[in-house]
């Protein structure tokens, strides 16, 4: 017999009841995964900060996934689950609307980033080691093989993994396990990119014992909603199973998803004013009249995963999986020397600069800005026309006495950055029924990354060739080799596709154990777990650079850390349909290299005082089922101390990177979590949602100060005064209201209005020291514009959405969704952004904060075909 | 029912795979048509700077516009002591120029300047090209070219560096000079508190100037050095007064003796000089010889070769030139000889020539020059740069038998910008 695709759960058979159910609540899945910060943080403009993580690309395909299946699409038959297996999974309504409709305006569950969430593809967990974050784009355009994931927020039991406070989440990618059929869709939307195609099929468990799994899509628009933004993506995934016998299965995964992409970069109010638009992005020019975009990320990362799946006994369950990832990942960047920074919104190229001093600039620049887009973009016709005529001559190239090389030497080029990684992993997790209702699962995992930086010419902008030489150094030092970006190729002259700046391996080990036990009884259903890991990183650098031969060149130093966790939980069923629910956890987590090096492009220096980061965390809920009304109620209190902070930015007074890093670090995250369903008929459905949170930071730090071509650090255990700040970039407070109508015939409409506030910018740790406040008495205005912290305005916004399917032949399936977010066009909720941490203490407003704004009306409308 | 074959759904599946393969690769952007800038009437720095008349000049590309003036760049902003701010040189004059952004143009570029967008006006007697872009203005011809300093004094700075002399902006080497202050404990400038400071330079009849450095400049933090010797560097001006800026700290030689305690030059009974202390491109200046010119405005200069040091006697853009070198006071015994090597680049003529004196006092003009006979020289005939010795040339053919004085040898050379032969001296040995 063959089944519609089941999406819509209008299953009815009671043999694939069970099934249906499972996957509905697993379809939801990647909607939760909006909050999770996926993006290099430490990515590095060559000028200003890149502090916030661009989740938006990633965010939008999530969010756009996840409306293939609809978030509240469900009406689960739960009777007879585990119940706390059911209990905060993603069905959940307060965890589907947190990540699909708060998921547009930054709202993270908990104020938790991605790092306190692992997720794990067949066990195997895949955040990046180096810096903690899961990259779902490694998967991204797979959502019709992904989705059939499983996740939980906060402390819970899991039999992957120990998991973190914010929660796990796992991908079951075994080829009998994806549900057997063919898909095919096609959508259009106006977000990151413009069309998708995909396509997927599964053969399910075949007589032979062979299962095979492929799906394919194309994501792609050569504009997306961003001004000068592009999106480039395919996606292929092939898993084929082999069932040995009863006990054995051997599986194999691979998947991909190659993608090039034109990023947005982040401005300040005043270029967004002058060109009248909050997406201003200063990324791209006009080049020959087509949008070029100087910022092009481009990643390709296949992930190759060998598994067993060993059934000793009815019992007993024990999978071990091998995983080899390598590839590329990086994206361009302009880069200059000697020469003047050929960003549109460089901060002496906008009005403002001139406001006091020469307002006939002024008034040149606000009409150059409003009229000239070589102004108000990049101009990279005049990056050519310098570069073409800019003849020089390199003395003893590559260190050869009377090499001299004669060219036109390019002042300006676009550079690739790249942080390939290759990982080996190895994990296995064996669990087993020890008697009726209790469960133990003990499981291992080995780590190993290496990701490899460096940088790679990308193109000359007509020139002929670029000297690898650290301009900063250049001007700073009489020794003539002080420049050097390696001593060992002195004048190293560069040309398209040859390497250069820097040369490093970040690598990085981890060794884990975990242990759990679960027990039912009548009335309480409770767990615990406890883990213990190693962690290892070191640098190794390829390149001995003139200004730090000692600590660039060679294996560094290795730090390690050991850190352990344990947590508990438990359901108390006050009867079939409430639940009285606690969780708690103590850990500790382990710095990430990334955090950990001050410079890693010049040097091995680490922040001193590396220690790992303690985290502790706690919630309690309530819980009800009742036939027409469902819902709970949450509250939670996390706690990290000893953390890190490292950020980086372009000072062009000492003209290089400033690296802020502090210890000591401790949020405080403690809020309330309300969630409910209700059935007004069996048509009419209404959700309310609505989150209040507290995320503070809750310590003094201590900050250490240095830059890139120097030993010398500009300031040591400055104390920052941090205590009770709100942490930024996401709403602290967010609302929302559905309503829904289910049509007998298959098809349903619905809107949701969602309220944003409590909305902060993160602070400048400098701004509250009292090297800041300087001479400044407590009644100077000053002051208090120095400390204060910027909220940002509340916001309303409303979703609607669409779906409809019919059945031909009872044997095809066709589905129409379509979504509009934002439907009411509001392009002035500010949802995130920074303050900058390049400041003048008594002239804040010279250097302002950059601001992003949510997207404004969106639509994405799909059509699925499925048999 | 009809039942979809296997081969079926891989063959849906095939057209977003075969797609999914082909995408991921970037669009490639051309690379857009050169735009280049018109040459138009070309001047010259001196005509440049005759056409300030008391008011900003304004270049613009109108039609029948001045348009473009050749140049070399004598002093750039690498050491930091300038800052947006080069000086560039022809061969009728020199001129300060301003740069809207920093960086770009090094020392020896040798460029074609396009005025339209630039604006001509002097600041504080010293005359500027305002307004620079680097990457709008200037189209770079050669690298690597050098302009020879031209030798002069404090006093002549006084008197022809202000606004409309002809050494204002220049390259220039001013021998005999020492820093007032002789303690060695001062600095160039202040590069704590990133300050610039001045400091003043005197020959030894006590004529003095400042010499100014950026608290930026890479060498600001060094000791003043506390012997004489000489300076190069750029001929500027401020107010009423001349102001110097270092280029290159190695350019500052002032290790001798100061003024008052002069080295005691008494005739020698022999000589052998190698030249190996000798800086390149800068006037050769050795103990008790004479470095001078009677035509042009630049003397002997310096050669390194890889590690082969000689003098060198080359024209600056073509002016017409007579340089002499004039070795010690010798004593003359009969049977003395005398021999060197010579070597020449780009012959176009016989510039050097060999002489005897038994007056000079120090002034070439004034002594009695004898030729020295049968010494060869490299020629028409000799390859680039091959040293071509000169042979022993016994002394006594040119000297009276008898005589028991001291005499001179004096290297002279004479060319102009048809007559441009570069010609090297080594070896000079007399004994």
């Amino acid at each position: 017999m063959r089944r519609p695709y089941p999406l819509t759960c209008h299953t009815r058979s009671i043999s694939f009841r069970f099934a249906a159910v499972l996957l509905c609540i697993l379809a939801t899945s990647p909607v939760l995964h909006a909050q999770t910060d996926t993006t290099d943080a430490s990515q590095k403009d060559s000028s200003l900060w890149i502090i916030r993580p661009d989740t938006s690309a990633i965010e939008q395909d999530i969010r756009a996934g996840s409306f293939t299946v609809g978030a509240s699409d469900l009406d689960a038959e739960i009777a007879g689950q585990d119940v706390s297996g059911i209990l905060r999974s993603s069905r959940d309504v307060f965890n589907a609307t947190a990540g699909y409709n708060f998921g547009a305006a930054r709202f993270r569950v908990r104020g938790l980033g991605g790092e306190y969430s692992p997720i794990s593809v067949n066990g195997i967990v895949m955040n990046d080691l180096e810096s903690g974050y899961a990259s779902w784009s490694l998967w991204g355009g797979l959502n019709d093989v992904t989705r059939w994931s499983e996740n939980r927020t906060g402390v819970s039991a899991s039999r992957y993994n120990f998991g973190n406070i914010g929660g796990w989440s796992n991908i079951d990618l075994r080829a009998s396990q994806l549900r057997k059929g063919t898909r095919l869709s096609y959508a259009m939307t106006n977000r990151t990119y413009r069309n998708r195609a995909m396509g997927t099929y599964n053969t399910g468990m075949m007589a032979n014992g062979w299962a095979f799994s492929m799906s394919g899509s194309l994501r792609w628009s050569d504009e997306g909603y961003v001004p000068g933004t592009f999106y480039n993506a395919g996606a292929y995934f092939f898993s084929a199973e082999k069932k040995i016998n009863e006990k054995h299965s051997f599986g194999f995964i691979g998947f991909g998803a190659p993608i090039v992409s034109g990023r947005q970069g982040l401005a300040v109010q005043e270029a967004q004013t002058l060109t009248d638009d909050h997406y201003y992005n200063p990324n791209w020019g006009y080049q020959d009249g087509k949008k070029r975009n100087a910022k092009v990320s481009n990643d390709n990362k296949p992930v190759f995963i060998l598994s067993h799946y060993f059934k000793p006994d009815e019992r007993t369950q024990w999978n071990t999986s091998l995983l080899y990832s390598f590839g590329r990942d990086g994206y361009t960047s302009l880069n200059w020397y000697d020469a003047p920074d050929p960003r549109p919104d460089y901060y002496r190229y906008l009005p403002s600069y001139y406001d006091e001093t020469n307002p006939d600039i002024a008034a040149d620049l606000t009409n150059a800005w409003q009229n000239d887009p070589n102004s108000s973009q990049i101009n990279w016709g005049q990056l050519y026309f310098a570069n073409g005529k800019n003849l020089y001559t390199v003395q003893d190239a590559e260190g050869i006495q009377g090499n001299n090389i004669t060219g036109m030497r390019s002042k300006y080029i676009v550079e690739d950055r790249r942080a390939d990684p290759t990982r080996i992993a190895l994990n296995s997790v064996w669990s087993r029924e020890l008697k009726e209702e209790v469960k133990l699962t003990v499981g291992a995992s080995y780590n190993s990354q290496k990701t490899h930086y460096f940088k790679v010419i990308e193109d000359l902008l007509g020139g002929e060739y670029w000297v690898d030489l650290d301009q900063f150094a250049a001007r700073d030092s009489d020794d003539p080799n002080a420049a050097q970006n390696n001593l060992n190729t002195p004048n190293h002259v560069v040309r398209v596709g040859d390497e250069f700046g820097y040369d490093y391996d970040i690598k990085t080990k981890v060794a884990n154990v975990f242990g759990q036990v679960e027990k039912k009884w009548k009335k309480l259903e409770g767990y615990v777990g406890v883990t213990l890991s190693s962690t290892t990183f070191w640098r190794d650098g390829h390149y001995q650079k003139a200004l730090f031969p000692e600590t660039s060149y060679g294996e560094s130093e290795k730090q390690s850390f050991v850190t352990g966790g344990a947590k508990a939980g438990a359901v108390y069923k006050i009867s079939g349909r409430e639940y009285i629910t606690a969780n708690a956890a103590f850990m500790s987590n382990a710095p990430t290299a990334r955090a950990a090096y001050l410079s890693p492009r010049t040097r091995d220096a680490i922040v001193e005082g590396l220690t790992t980061e303690k985290a502790l965390s706690g919630d309690i809920g309530y819980e009800v089922r009742m036939p027409r009304v469902k819902g709970r109620a949450t509250l939670y209190y996390i706690s990290t101390t000893d953390g890190i902070w490292s950020r980086s930015f372009y000072h062009d007074v000492y003209r290089t990177f400033v690296n802020y890093s502090m210890t000591g670090v401790a949020r405080q995250n403690m809020g309330l979590e309300l969630g409910a369903e209700v059935k007004l008929s069996p048509t009419w459905q209404l959700t309310a949602v609505y989150a209040e949170g507290q995320s503070l930071y809750n310590s003094r730090p201590s900050a250490t100060i240095t830059r890139d071509n120097s030993d010398t650090a500009l300031a040591v255990g400055r104390t920052v005064y941090w205590k009770n700040y709100r942490v930024g970039g996401m709403p602290q407070r967010a609302a929302s209201l559905g309503l829904r109508y289910n049509a007998p015939k298959f098809w349903s409409i619905g809107a949701n209005v969602n309220y944003f506030g409590n909305i902060y910018l993160d602070p400048n740790p400098d701004r509250r020291t009292a090297e800041a406040l300087g001479n400044l008495v407590v009644e100077d205005p000053q002051w208090n514009t120095l400390l204060e912290q910027t909220k940002l305005d509340d916001g309303v916004t409303m979703d609607l959405f669409f779906t409809k399917s019919w059945r031909l032949k009872k044997k095809y399936r066709i589905g129409f969704n379509l979504s509009v977010s934002n439907v009411l066009d509001n392009t002035d909720l500010v949802t995130g952004g920074y303050e900058q941490l390049r400041y003048v203490p008594m002239e804040i407003d010279k250097f302002p904060p950059k601001l992003s704004y949510m997207y404004g009306r969106t639509y994405f409308a799909m059509v699925t075909f499925s048999f | 029912m009809q039942r979809i074959t296997l081969a079926q759904r891989l063959a849906l599946l095939a057209v977003p795979f075969l797609l999914a393969t082909a995408i991921g690769c970037k669009k490639e952007f051309d690379t857009p048509p050169v735009r280049t800038l018109p040459t138009g009437s070309v001047i010259t720095i001196a005509q440049l700077k005759a056409m300030y008349q008391g008011a900003p000049v304004h270049f613009s590309d109108t039609a029948g516009a001045v348009n473009s003036v050749y140049a070399v760049v004598t002093a750039d902003e690498q050491n930091g002591n300038l800052y947006k701010n080069i000086y560039v040189q022809d061969h009728t004059g020199a001129i300060a120029m301003r740069l809207l952004f920093s960086g770009g143009l090094y020392q020896g570029d040798s460029i074609r300047i396009y005025l339209p967008g630039t604006v001509l006006s002097p600041y504080n007697g010293l005359m500027q090209l305002d307004s620079v872009d680097v990457d709008n203005n200037v189209v770079k011809q050669a690298t690597g070219v050098v302009i020879a300093p031209t030798v002069t004094t404090i006093q002549a700075l006084t008197s022809q560096a202000g606004l409309g002399g002809n050494l204002q902006s220049k390259l220039v080497t001013i021998s005999g000079v020492q820093f007032v202050d002789s303690t060695g404990n001062l600095t160039y400038a202040d590069p704590v508190n990133q300050t610039t400071l001045n400091r003043q330079i005197e020959d030894c009849n006590s004529n003095s100037t400042d010499v100014r450095t950026s608290g930026y400049a890479n060498f600001a933090g060094q000791h003043l050095p506390t012997g004489k010797g000489t300076f190069t560097g750029i001929a500027s001006w401020f107010g009423s007064a001349p102001q110097l800026y270092i280029r290159n700290i190695n350019e500052v030689q002032m290790n001798g003796p100061r003024c008052g305690s002069a080295a005691n030059c008494t005739p020698v009974s022999s000589l052998s000089e190698d030249f190996n202390s000798v800086q390149n491109n800068l006037p050769v200046v050795l103990d008790c010889w004479k470095n001078t010119f009677t035509q042009g405005s630049v003397a002997w200069r310096g050669k390194q070769d890889g590690s082969d040091f000689s003098a060198e006697a080359r024209l600056s853009l073509g002016q017409a030139s007579t340089m002499w070198l004039v070795t010690p006071e010798i004593t003359y015994s009969s049977s003395q000889h005398l021999s060197f090597s010579s070597a020449r680049v780009s012959w176009v003529h016989d510039g050097l020539t060999a002489w005897i004196s038994t007056d000079f006092t120090g002034d070439v003009s004034t002594a009695t020059w004898l030729p020295v006979p049968g010494a060869t020289f490299a020629g028409q005939s000799d390859a680039d740069n091959a040293w071509v010795p000169s042979g022993n040339i016994a002394l006594s053919g040119v000297l009276p038998s008898g005589y028991s004085g001291t005499f001179v040898v004096a290297f002279k050379y004479q060319g102009d910008a048809a007559n441009s032969t570069t010609y090297r001296l080594d070896n000079v040995v007399v004994n």
